[in-house]
């Protein structure tokens, strides 16, 4: 019996989580791309973070912040009415955390190799800079989006210790599939865990192949 | 009318420029690489921040004192970047309606653009694939249809071979003729200039050192160390007469005298020419020389001569008619002739050529 509610829980998580850094993290690519400002070593270090941390302090943290007892918790619980620790939305707050260097780093990345002159040549022609930005900047960093969002995508699907800390193990609810392996091995029930592991490793490695071989194609094409 | 008064620190000095360019004809900034020509056409399209004031036909673009600084895609200035920049993810076509999409009220035409700069066979191309030339003539197209009132041109000839550049000069002088839009141009290479410019700016280490029309900048170039004193000296105006084919030389009037020029060209009768005729090329006689190889003899009278003691040569300005010639000859050679101001004199250019 396959867990399908694990499986469509964690895409579901990492699909809105994806999203949602989409908007986050694209602008603060942009800001640390760009920016001269001294603060900047500060944000990167903020945001590179999740990459050092043990995913339990983040997730030890993130359970403290958002406990009902918190101020941000308690916000939360106000305005909708269920705890956010446990649940899926705070599972969500943790993915986008968890996530961001996965997002932020390509975009930075693909903006700092871009450089001023195509922005230039675009405000030459009469572009304003948020006209620059979509209309040059972003089809510019095709590659980096791409490699952004399958990062992260496939980030958020493995990760495991900050969702068992803030979300539990709540079956329908906050139940993802690393999880559920975990779960199978400790009863030792093989066979599930075998369903689920080898489902996300073909998964993975259909993502990451389909990754390089659009890369290769598009290196080809943008010279 | 662009009038700027800047001043922005650069690595080794500072670019400090005040100048009233009435900015109608082509104007060039001309001076060695590294003087601060490039900086000053990013200052006056605003991709550089100096301090101080740029006022264009009465708009301020930039007043720092009252903090004012118009962004770059706000200014009614177009810009051809040397390393042109067309936009990669769009082809040929797609760079072109770039502009015309954000300049909706262009009064040019993209068929008339297209034409003026011949690049119709080349909408459908991938930017990659074209040449250089083809690539500087998109990127000029591309400004044109964002509707400047002024085109900045960073060094257009720079990555371009000399057949190439040949090529390139007839565009941008029809442009400025045909579409009366005022273009201020980077160079260091003397003849574009030459062929180009009615305007002379010339700047180093990051300030005006000589302005004026191109004729009298070229004139005392040498002198202010423009160009090595050996390539020194005057621009003359010819007019076209005819081409003779037989010889593969083309015939020029100027001042009344027949000039012979290699090559034929695709001039028309009366089309005006520039001809940079070096000092050193230049020799003098006091009587009409015969039996010589030398075929272009002017007829003139001495205006003036220097010399100095620490030099061997003399520079001889020779008036023809409404214009004026520079010849250098040793000193002993102005002495041994008895050379003087008002004398009558028979100027022998030796070698002459122009670019179209």
């Amino acid at each position: 019996m396959i867990e399908w509610s694990a499986i469509s829980i964690t895409l579901k998580l990492a699909a809105v989580s994806t999203a949602a850094l989409w908007l986050i993290g694209t602008p603060i690519a942009w800001w640390l791309a760009r920016t001269k400002h001294f603060s900047k070593p500060i944000v990167e270090a903020f945001t590179a973070m999740p990459l050092v941390l043990p995913p339990t302090v983040l997730g030890f943290y993130l359970l403290i912040l958002m406990s009902p007892e918190s101020p941000l918790g308690r916000l939360w619980v106000s305005a909708v009415g269920e705890s956010l620790t446990f649940s899926f939305a705070g599972l969500v707050v943790a993915s986008i955390i968890y996530s961001l260097p996965f997002m932020v780093q390509p975009l930075q990345n693909a903006f700092e190799n871009l450089g001023p002159k195509p922005l230039q040549a675009a405000a030459s022609l009469g572009a304003s800079p948020r006209d620059q930005f979509f209309s040059v900047a972003v089809p510019l960093s095709k590659r980096g989006f791409i490699t952004a969002t399958v990062l992260t995508f496939a980030h958020t699907i493995g990760e495991f210790g900050v969702v068992l800390m803030v979300g539990g193990n709540i079956p329908e609810r906050t139940r993802v599939i690393s999880i559920a392996i975990y779960e199978n091995v400790e009863v030792l029930d093989y066979t599930q865990a075998h369903i689920l592991s080898l489902g996300l490793l073909i998964f993975s490695f259909v993502v990451l192949f389909v990754v390089y071989a659009t890369n290769r194609h598009l290196s080809v094409r943008l010279g | 009318m662009l009038e700027l008064n800047l001043k922005q620190p650069l690595a080794d000095f500072d670019l400090e420029v005040n100048l009233q360019l009435e900015a109608l004809g082509i104007t060039a900034l001309l001076g060695p690489s590294g003087s601060g020509k490039t900086t000053l056409l990013n200052c006056i399209a605003g991709f550089s921040h100096p301090q101080g004031q740029i006022t264009f036909n009465h708009t301020p673009w930039l007043d720092t004192d009252n903090k004012l600084a118009v962004p770059p895609h706000l200014r009614s200035v177009g810009m051809v970047f040397q390393d042109t920049r067309l936009f990669p993810h769009l082809n040929v076509n797609g760079n072109i309606d770039y502009a015309i999409k954000r300049n909706p009220q262009s009064t040019l035409s993209k068929t008339e653009v297209c034409q003026i700069l011949d690049i119709f066979p080349l909408l459908h191309r991938q930017t990659q694939d074209l040449s250089g030339g083809e690539k500087q003539r998109v990127a000029i197209a591309r400004a044109l249809l964002a509707k400047p009132a002024l085109l900045l041109l960073d060094e257009p000839f720079s990555a371009l071979d000399n057949t190439a550049r040949r090529e390139m000069i007839p565009y941008i002088d029809r442009l400025n003729k045909t579409l009366k839009l005022p273009v201020i141009l980077v160079s260091h290479i003397q003849e574009d200039v030459v062929q180009l410019a009615n305007y002379v700016v010339a700047m180093e280490r990051g300030r005006v050192v000589d302005q004026g029309r191109i004729s009298d900048v070229i004139a005392h170039a040498g002198e202010i160390g423009m160009v090595e004193r050996r390539d020194s000296g005057a621009l003359l105006t010819a007019t076209f007469k005819q081409n003779n084919p037989d010889y593969q030389l083309t015939t020029l009037d100027l001042e009344g005298f027949t000039v012979h020029v290699p090559g034929t060209s695709p001039l028309q009768t009366g089309d005006e020419v520039r001809l940079m005729i070096k000092a050193k090329d230049v020799s003098l006689a006091i009587h009409p020389p015969h039996n010589v190889s030398i075929q272009n003899v002017l007829r003139g009278d001495i205006a003036r001569i220097t010399a100095t003691d620490q030099s061997p040569f003399a520079e001889v300005v020779v008036q023809i008619g409404a214009q004026q010639l520079h010849a250098r000859v040793t000193r002993m050679a102005a002495a041994d002739l008895g050379l003087t101001p008002g004398q009558p004199i028979f100027a022998l250019v030796k070698s002459v050529s122009f670019d179209r």
